[in-house]
């Protein structure tokens, strides 16, 4: 299987603190891999080292898309590049309207790649459709992006764009399942399969087992303190559940 | 008020005799201390030359034109039914009311004691007039003053929409126009200041608003080189209200400055003001907002925020809040934010493929069209609607 992600002795800082020491990952095409861990343990440094925000600054090591560094792309070109990063904390904007960002977005895709601008009845017409599969309202559409939207509403929004941005290689969701309830974890799961194929590759990121219940993993990493201390296959995410992170940072 | 009414003559004597004392306002003035004006002096501004060529009105609705800061007639279009033209001098009680609220020390005595003619607008009681009336300032040399004075009477039970645009290529634009609304009158209202680049534009624009009135008011200022839009409102018949909101746009060093004082004489009025401000370059903007609750104004409702976004190191906000309440049942707040683009939204646009500028772009639309949202009436809105886009690509 040829690697479409991979993390190469990452190593990374965040002003003066060295956060990630050496992650090794690689994600087949087809394949679906979760990292878990406890709070500060680097989940989210990792999900923005590899979406390319600023000030995570990568200090060894190299991120492979489809075998291009990443190293050099801002995060802009990266998503053009085919990777989607869904926030564990999706960013207000207020006064940016849901049609006019997701229209940009494309756009700037398009433009990338010297295609015409999206047909705007046919764009809108996609977005609903794309929205209703996720009970994602017309009334939500005409919103600012996020502002004022719940928990669950920002979470299949992100969702939403993961399917409309046709991610190309695959996503990485960041803490997903946080703040939704039984019923929204289960639209966006299903949401998420309907995104699994033999072409696209994600990283999970969670703290909690329960997510990987309803997207279910090929492999499981438990991160701890920057390093990658144990992998296993699904059923070291019921582990996880049933004893906790204890036993297995000790183990590292 | 039973006071000697003074002929025009009289009046311009009186204001010239206030402007030769007082000068122009230099740091030392409280009022003009992050506006100083005394650049200004050394140059005897004669009044602009007449004769520039009226430009394509850019709003729908009967239009004056004022050209160098007088009134053009052969370019402007007849009013509407309903609204009445007047010169001050068949009128001097408009005169005497505007004189009376301009402080003796304040540089629209320039205007007062240099313009050669005034206009009374005069709005019928109970009429009602959907259509905008548009007040078009042009024209002037950068090396000449456009002083206009202009006294908007608003009858009672009457609506209008007016809208100001300020295009003068003048050195010293001075409008000065008054807004005195009766009993229920309610006054849509917008000014949008696009002067040249060396202008220097110092607007001067005094309401008063008898019990039951509404004035909305909008001031989007991005042009000329230093841009001073002062409004003094006073809330002067219970249940009036105000809403005075403002945008402005600098680049370059360019200086913007918007001045509100607003006074709440009568119990029962609401005031609302937004403030906005976009900087870029090394532009500077100042906001001074003082809002004054009198005693017997119980039960006033103000409201003031302002919000300035910094898109340079080199750019730079002054914003001055300042309540003085003497009434003792009152809703007051107000809020000051001066900041820049948030990373985190930055963030979040790049991560979904947009580029770095143009999601700064779409951020600073975003906050500009907050403000513009503060525009009640559609015909003014869609007037100014596409500014907000123009200038976040620009910026």
């Amino acid at each position: 299987m040829a690697a479409l992600l991979e993390i190469r002795d990452l190593q990374a800082r965040v002003g003066d603190t060295d956060i990630l020491h050496g992650i090794n990952l690689t994600i087949g095409a087809g394949e679906v891999h979760a990292i878990m861990g406890p709070n500060g343990s680097g989940k989210s440094t990792l999900s923005y080292m590899l979406a390319g925000r600023e000030g995570y600054e990568i200090t060894g090591g190299d991120i492979l898309l489809d075998g291009v560094s990443l190293q050099e792309m801002e995060a802009d070109e990266r998503a053009r590049a085919g990777l989607f990063l869904a926030m564990q904390y999706p960013v207000e904007l207020p006064g940016v309207t849901v049609m006019s960002f997701l229209r940009a977005a494309v756009n700037a895709r398009r433009r990338a790649v010297g295609e015409a601008e999206v047909d705007q009845l046919g764009f809108v017409k996609l977005v609903r459709a794309a929205a209703g599969d996720l009970g994602i309202s017309d009334e939500m559409l005409k919103r600012s992006v996020n502002a004022g939207f719940s928990g669950g509403e920002k979470k299949r929004f992100e969702i939403l764009q993961m399917a409309l941005f046709a991610a190309l290689y695959g996503g990485v969701l960041d803490e997903t399942d946080s703040g939704l309830d039984v019923d929204a974890l289960k639209i966006v799961s299903d949401g998420v399969n309907k995104l699994r194929d033999s072409k696209r590759g994600m990283l999970v990121i969670t703290h909690y087992q329960r997510l990987l219940s309803h997207i279910v993993p090929d492999r499981v990493h438990i991160l701890s303190r920057g390093k990658i201390v144990r992998s296993g296959d699904k059923q070291l995410a019921l582990e996880v559940e049933e004893n906790g992170y204890a036993g297995i940072d000790d183990a590292a | 008020m039973p006071v000697l009414m003074m002929q025009p003559e009289a009046i311009r004597e009186q204001a010239r005799a206030a402007f030769a004392e007082a000068g122009w306002p230099g740091r030392r003035s409280e009022a003009f201390r992050f506006t100083p004006l005394d650049g200004l002096a050394g140059q005897d501004w004669p009044l602009a030359a007449p004769g520039s060529q009226p430009e394509p009105a850019l709003l729908e609705g009967p239009r004056l034109v004022f050209d160098g800061g007088q009134l053009v007639e052969a370019a402007s279009d007849s009013l509407p039914e309903g609204w009445q033209l007047t010169s001050m001098q068949e009128d001097p009680a408009a005169l005497a009311w505007l004189a009376a609220r301009i402080g003796s020390d304040h540089p629209a005595q320039l205007a007062l004691a240099s313009a050669p003619a005034g206009w009374v607008l005069e709005l019928a009681a109970g009429a009602d007039l959907e259509m905008c009336l548009n007040l078009d300032f042009i024209g002037g040399q950068p090396d000449r003053a456009a002083p206009s004075l202009i006294l908007v009477r608003a009858g009672a039970g009457s609506r209008a929409v007016l809208a100001e645009q300020h295009r003068s290529t003048a050195g010293l634009a001075q409008p000065v126009i008054g807004f005195d609304l009766a009993a229920g009158a309610r006054l849509d209202h917008a000014k949008y200041q696009q002067e040249s680049p060396a202008t220097r534009h110092l607007g001067l624009s005094v309401a008063e608003l008898a019990e039951g009135s509404d004035l909305a008011s909008f001031v989007l200022s991005s042009g000329a080189a230093l841009a001073r839009c002062e409004t003094q409102l006073t809330l002067g018949g219970p249940k009036a209200s105000a809403r005075l909101s403002a945008l402005y746009l600098g680049a370059g060093s360019q200086h913007h400055d918007i001045t509100i004082r607003l006074v709440h004489q009568a119990p029962d009025c609401q005031s609302e003001q937004l403030i906005k401000g976009v900087l870029d370059g090394a532009a500077r903007g100042v906001f001074q907002g003082q809002i004054q609750v009198a005693q017997q104004a119980q039960r006033t409702d103000g409201q003031q925020m302002s919000r300035v976004l910094l898109l340079s190191r080199e750019a730079e906000a002054n914003t001055k809040p300042e309540l003085e309440i003497f009434a003792d049942d009152v809703a007051c707040t107000h809020g000051a934010t001066i900041g820049e683009l948030e990373a985190d939204q930055l963030f979040y646009l790049m991560a979904r493929g947009i580029p770095k500028e143009a999601a700064r772009s779409l951020l600073i639309a975003a906050f500009i069209q907050e403000a513009l949202e503060q525009i009640r009436n559609p015909q003014l809105a869609s007037w100014l609607d596409g500014v907000a886009d123009s200038w976040g690509k620009a910026g």
